[in-house]
């Protein structure tokens, strides 16, 4: 059995075809029932985000689908050229589709890096799988040790902590200032791209009233529709009031272009005693600068400038950078432990089906003998006959089968499982490995476990 | 009266708290990450104030036999470490005040070193004599006092914590862990001293109804004399400190400050009191249990016919 892992997230498909490939419940259900009814594929599962659709089976070893037929299939159900598709998708097998699925859990593979919200998708297209009852015991296997796998990773590493852009550093610090911006003034001077950035991140906090002030209030304008600053909670203003809008303001955003400062250290000085002492966040992301250093250093004032907030941003990346490697050894021991547990039960399955074709044969074979013996052996010694070969061939399969076996099953070395086993079952004619009939019922309640602390 | 139990199990106490401490510390600091740091911080906070509680519980029990469990200013520390421990043990698991641990741990083995002396060597038991006044007086007074103190010490802690988060964003640090806003912070500097201070004003309007009851019996002493003086003066200065914060000029860092300050004068009083006077009993003179002393008859002819009202040392 291997598992196999057929998809495209954000890094490899462009919105257009995403959006064609984002399967409500109704088109999963149809192309689960798709892969069974054309390849009888024993366990299916399809995980549907808005940044990845990624379809996980479990298959025969040599027999479909591979990635040819998924993608075929996958294109046809969503009206897409399948060279299109398979320009785009993302193919694994076995262990590296379990270590891909793994990553997800994680949020490593996410737009916003360690991000919990996979998580919670994760279980509930596991769930919905359940439902529709197309996961048997190798996808419970996976599926619960990569809820398991997503956890830890964000409880024992840092994967998730701090900021990477300018605009949520901006928010982390405002937010290490101010408890609640229901009652802050924000403003923005200067109607830049940085501004804007700043602001929109600062506008999600929803403060009493945001405020642009600009040189041409035209512009200032178009960045107040840009934010959705409603009638009342702000709105643009003429660069002349800034004195005024810096006596009011608790988070002042300054991105003006200026060869000088435009809030120098006088100026403040003379509205500080007006501020009557309340905080002030003051963001200088321009260059030159806009505010003069020295207004930093003033009572209850902060002053960050460009320099100060990407510095946190590359601490965070560095920081982070370090936290990917924990957690990549993370995965890639839950990875291989799982792909070795799978492995192990298909070898359980392949000795139990080994044993019953010798057994099978030695029972034919032995009859024989009997029928023979029959003719020359009176009741009781045809008993003892009997018994006698029926021992003799027990002790002599099991001393056969005892040695490859037992190697097979060594968890100590890195044996190519699924090549011996395939040979096995081409030399003694097992045929291919069986598919269920109907998935057996999940081996745990963990799922229903981790829903309910959810 | 001394219990080889009590002190015993406050030194262990003491050094789980300790322990958090050094936890907290290196997680404000960064040095440790990951959510068992911060589980271990808020088990040992837990820890130790059922500890304290049980411990309180004990002496009230089986210590002082009865139905009035503050007997001692030991069993004032216990109590008002149960409460604190208590506080900061909810405050980490409800998240409510990031960074608490790191500054209010501390203070909670601080308080607890505390209570060692006073169970060891300082041990001092209340007059709770019915004879001079009721013994609701008293318990007014005693409550007003501890729980005052215990505000005023929350109050100091914030302003430490204040002091702290705003000295990481000055210098435009990210790393460690992130404290509760400024805001925040502020919020409770201003609740907690608000608060402390009235009821420090209870314990000290109290206070002042027992030594005047004090001097109508004629028995006061030099060592309360000086108590109840500087007691006025911390007052007196606390409640100046509390007017100047609201003005423009004592806003955010100097507002921080004057709690600290605050909290810093009121062990300055606790600490000339206690040095003044003289404890009644220790561990190597296996004195007597506290019941006996609440009698005058049975006092030790050196300490007086009565006893005197040493409540806050």
């Amino acid at each position: 059995m291997r598992v196999t892992m057929l998809g495209l997230d954000h890094r490899t498909a462009p919105v257009e075809v995403r959006e064609k490939l984002a399967l409500d419940s109704g088109r999963i259900e149809s192309l689960l029932a798709a892969m069974r009814s054309r390849w009888q594929v024993s366990e299916a599962l399809v995980l549907c985000t808005c940044n990845r659709t990624e379809v996980y089976l479990v298959r025969a070893v040599h027999r479909p689908p591979g990635f040819e037929d998924l993608a075929a299939l996958l294109a046809e159900q969503a009206g897409l050229d399948p060279a299109t598709l398979r320009g785009v998708a993302i193919h694994r097998e076995q262990i590296q589709a379990m270590t891909h699925l793994f990553r997800v859990a994680g949020g490593l593979e996410s737009m916003v890096l360690g991000e919990p919200q996979i998580l919670g998708q994760i279980k509930r297209a596991y769930e919905q799988a359940q439902q529709m009852e197309s996961v048997g015991p190798i996808l419970h296997k996976v599926f619960q040790q990569a809820i398991a796998v997503g956890k830890k990773i964000r409880t024992e590493t840092a994967i998730n902590e701090g900021r990477m852009s300018v605009g949520s550093v901006t928010v982390d610090f405002a937010r290490r200032i101010f408890e609640d911006f229901r009652d802050k003034i924000v403003v923005g001077v200067g109607a830049g791209e940085m501004a804007k950035l700043a602001l929109r991140h600062l506008r999600a906090l929803e403060p009493l009233r945001l405020w642009v002030a600009n040189r041409s209030l035209e512009n200032a304008q178009g960045l107040c529709q840009f934010l959705g600053i409603k009638e009342g909670r702000g709105g643009p203003r003429a660069f002349a009031d800034l004195e005024e809008l810096l006596v009011e303001a608790d988070i002042v955003v300054s991105s003006v272009a200026s060869p000088q400062p435009i809030i120098t250290a006088g100026l403040f000085k003379h509205l500080l005693r007006r501020r009557r002492g309340r905080p002030l966040f003051l963001i200088d992301l321009a260059v030159p600068r806009n505010v003069e250093p020295a207004v930093g250093s003033m009572t209850n004032v902060f002053l960050y400038n460009i320099d100060d907030l990407q510095s946190v941003v590359q601490r965070t990346v560095e920081d982070r950078s370090a936290e990917m490697i924990r957690c990549d050894q993370l995965l890639r021991q839950a990875a291989e432990l799982c792909a070795h547990e799978i492995e192990h039960r298909y070898v359980g399955e392949l000795a139990k089906a080994l044993r019953t074709r010798l057994f099978a044969m030695a029972e034919m074979e032995r009859d024989r003998t009997l029928h023979k013996l029959a003719a020359k052996a009176d009741g009781p010694t045809a008993n003892l006959f009997t018994q006698a070969l029926d021992e003799h061939t027990h002790r002599l399969l099991n001393k056969i089968l005892h040695l490859p076996l037992s190697q097979l099953d060594r968890k100590d070395t890195h044996t190519p499982l699924a090549f011996y086993a395939a040979a096995l079952r081409k030399l003694f004619d097992l045929g291919d490995e069986e598919i269920p009939a109907s998935p057996s019922p999940a081996p745990s309640d963990q799922t229903t476990q981790d829903q309910a602390e959810q | 009266m001394h219990d080889l139990m009590t002190s015993g199990i406050i030194i262990g106490l003491a050094l789980l708290s300790l322990a958090g401490t050094a936890a907290a510390i290196l997680r404000l600091l960064g040095k440790l990450t990951g959510p068992g740091p911060q589980r271990l911080e808020r088990l040992l906070a837990g820890v130790v104030a059922a500890g304290a509680t049980g411990l309180f519980l004990y002496r009230a029990i089986v210590v002082h036999q009865g139905l009035v469990p503050l007997q001692s200013h030991l069993d004032g520390l216990l109590l008002i470490g149960a409460i604190f421990g208590g506080l900061i043990a909810y405050l980490q698991s409800a998240r409510r005040l990031p960074g608490v641990g790191a500054f209010g741990l501390p203070v909670l083995t601080f308080l607890l070193t505390w209570a060692l002396c006073a169970s060891a060597w300082t041990y001092r038991p209340f007059n709770l004599d019915e004879q001079t006044l009721p013994t609701l007086w008293k318990t007014v007074h005693l409550a007003g006092v501890y729980l005052g103190t215990l505000l005023v010490a929350i109050a100091a802690i914030a302003g430490g914590m204040f002091l702290y988060a705003r000295r990481k964003l000055r210098r435009r640090e990210s790393g460690g862990e992130v404290t509760a806003s400024l805001e925040r912070i502020e919020r409770i500097i201003v609740r907690t001293s608000a608060l402390g201070f009235g009821l420090l004003t209870v314990g000290l309007a109290t206070g002042v109804v027992i030594m005047a009851e004090g001097w109508s019996r004629s028995h006061l002493t030099p060592t309360f004399a000086v108590k109840v003086g500087l007691s006025v003066g911390v007052w007196l200065i606390y409640g100046l400190l509390m007017n100047v914060r609201h003005t423009v000029r004592f806003r955010g860092p100097r507002a921080a400050w004057l709690s600290i300050l605050g909290l810093v004068l009121l062990l300055a009083v606790f600490g000339v009191v206690s040095a003044m006077s003289r404890p009644r009993n220790n561990i190597e003179n296996n004195s007597p249990p506290a019941q006996e002393i609440k009698s005058p008859a049975t006092l030790p002819a050196a300490y007086g016919p009565r006893g005197e009202v040493t409540p806050c040392v």
